[in-house]
């Protein structure tokens, strides 16, 4: 019976995969976001950190770019491209862990304002329409402000500000799953409520959370971006994109390329992940189902 | 109908309080003394029990926050630290030029958008619709701030058609509120193409067809119209979100807004001024999904009836 069970999963996961690699710019997008991925696991063996990323040299100030510096240097004669390169080592494992942290938290709120009683959903839910009705990098800007300005502070922030949108998500599923029959069945045969949450309700809203996830780690890392820009976030001189842009901002009138790349690293980033998460949400929609 | 939207205007109030509690505690626990601020380096000890008293910092944080509503709601946000000025003088000297920026940048976004969009899903397929759905991929991932940047290097420093900051001519204008609608532009065109999509095939659309109706008014007027609900939500979604992508545009085009004192107060710690100016963008925001709420009726006639029922 046990494999009777994988088996279906498996099944269920290919199904999904099938439905994807049909959508071409999903698999572009997969495809960016692995070749960020693979550059960000290996950058230490493209560029060196030590020498490459932080250190300076008056020599290469500002210079275009060329076949050495393929992205050009920056206002202290750091090449561009290795600091990018070395910059998705930050955004993509906070946008990440932040992500992350939302999912969990989000998820259980959700979870236990839809499966529990009355009283305990209007508490909960209360409080995520206040949340909802700050907009997420507002609220990220102010939680900083207070906590103060440090990488802890903005993952705190940014995780905060991303909890609503998934306790509503998981609160909707849970409410239209809690009535089917199999639940029911499941308790007639003596499932602990722990159990039916685990077991039963999770792994059937499983297809809206990843949707939201993938989309919401575009959104966190535009927010990591947006926060180190206005000197919120990571500060130099650790490589992050964001913050290059802030720094560049003196000099990019005189040296467009301090700017525009760094930019375009991010917006690449977040396109892929959109394009994941919108071919997600068809492949795993079973209305879509052929 | 004015049950409705009395209703939800009373709704609004729990929800304002309650953003209110939040950015009120989350930056009265923000280190650093408010006192000191606005004593300076050198004061004695009286008088820095004095200020203390007269801010009202002895009191305990609860009595504070109701004291703070009170005096909110009737329009005294407390005394910038940095400036010694009534907050709200501040905010009344930016707020008008945050609502400019981001109604030009709505304007601009619908204006090209809602045809764009239309457009695209008449020609399916076709190189416009082909162009503006790739454009408009790009418009949705792209960091506003960025776009700013870029936009200055070559329409400001590199053309010299427009300036990059200053506040003085309709030119000034034109960069802040491209910048600030290239997103909702992406999103309500993707929005119009995807709803007109859908209503297009609808056996109504046949019908007029077949009616021998102008291929013009059967887009306008039979699709469009019926299209409209999920296009009005982008759109108010996305003014709300203008607003907090004003905060980051502001900062680039040192555009004198309500966004770019909240990040010039933030570095300052001036807490009375960052309160404020998250309290007056969250109200905006919340007023916006209001009005958002209440245009539904007036657009679908069905939600129009069920209210009707409602009341009988």
């Amino acid at each position: 019976m046990a494999t009777d069970v994988n088996k279906k999963k498996k099944s269920q996961a290919a199904a999904v995969w099938r439905r994807l690699k049909k959508n071409k710019m999903a698999i572009l997008g997969l495809v960016i976001l692995a070749l960020i991925i693979f550059f960000a696991l290996f950058a230490n063996f493209f560029f060196d950190y030590d020498t490459m990323v932080i250190q300076q040299s008056a020599a290469l100030r500002l210079k275009p770019p060329s076949a050495e510096h393929w992205l050009g240097t920056d206002e202290v004669g750091r090449d561009i491209l290795a600091r990018i390169v070395h910059g998705a080592r930050i955004s993509l494992p906070v946008a990440f862990i932040t992500i992350a942290i939302a999912t969990v938290v989000g998820g259980l709120l959700g979870a236990i304002a839809g499966y529990g009683s009355k009283r305990v959903d209007n508490v909960i839910m209360r409080i995520m329409d206040v949340f909802l009705a700050i907009p997420s990098i507002l609220l990220s800007i102010a939680l900083v402000a207070a906590l103060g300005t440090s990488m802890t502070n903005m993952v705190l922030a940014i995780s905060i500000s991303n909890i609503p949108p998934f306790a509503r998500i998981v609160r909707s599923a849970v409410l239209t799953i809690k009535n089917e029959e199999y639940i029911e069945a499941a308790r007639a045969i003596g499932a602990s409520d722990k159990r039916i949450i685990l077991k039963h309700i999770l792994p059937n809203c499983m297809a809206p959370i990843i949707v939201q996830a993938t989309l919401s780690i575009a959104g966190s890392i535009l927010a990591i971006a947006s926060l180190s820009f206005i000197g919120l976030g990571i500060s130099p001189p650790t490589p992050e994109w964001g913050s290059m842009l802030s720094t560049g901002r003196q000099y990019f009138r005189a040296a467009w390329w301090v700017c525009a790349f760094p930019g375009l690293a991010i917006m690449l980033t977040i396109l892929s992940l959109n394009l994941l998460g919108d071919g997600l949400r068809d492949a795993l929609d079973p209305k879509l189902k052929n | 109908m004015y049950k409705f939207i009395l209703k939800r205007l009373v709704m609004l109030i729990p929800v304002l309080l309650g953003v209110s509690f939040i950015v009120f505690s989350i930056l009265s626990f923000t280190p650093g003394d408010p006192v000191e601020m606005r004593l300076g380096e050198n004061y004695s000890e009286e008088a820095y029990n004095a200020m203390r008293e007269e801010m009202g910092l002895n009191d305990p944080f609860l009595v504070r926050y109701v004291k703070y509503i009170v005096d909110a709601v009737q329009g005294d946000f407390g005394t910038s630290y940095r400036t010694s000025n009534p907050v709200v003088e501040e905010l009344a000297a930016r707020l008008p030029n945050t609502i400019l920026l981001s109604v030009v940048a709505m304007f601009f976004a619908i204006l090209v958008g809602i045809p764009l969009g239309v457009i695209s899903a008449t020609h399916q397929y076709s190189a416009v619709d082909n162009v503006s759905m790739v454009g408009a991929l790009f418009g949705v991932s792209m960091p506003n701030f960025w776009l700013g940047l870029m936009l200055i290097v070559i329409f400001a420093s590199g053309l010299g058609w427009f300036p990059s900051s200053n506040f003085d001519s309709w030119k000034s204008i034109v960069l802040p509120a491209i910048t600030l609608s290239v997103n909702s532009l992406a999103m309500i065109t993707r929005m119009t193409r995807s709803s007109m999509l859908e209503t297009i095939r609808q056996d109504y659309i046949r019908t007029a067809r077949a009616k021998g109706l102008k291929e013009s008014v059967i887009t306008i007027k039979h699709a469009l119209r019926n299209a409209m609900i999920p296009i009005v939500t982008t759109v108010g979604l996305q003014f709300g979100f203008s607003l907090g992508g004003a905060v980051l545009v502001e900062t680039v085009f040192a555009w004198p807004g309500i966004g770019r004192l909240l990040v010039e107060c933030i570095k300052l710690k001036d807490t009375p001024v960052v309160v404020a100016c998250v309290l007056v963008l969250a109200t905006m925001f919340s007023i916006i999904n209001l009005c958002i709420d209440i245009l539904y009726a007036f657009l679908d006639p069905r939600i129009r009836a069920q209210y009707k029922t409602a009341k009988r």
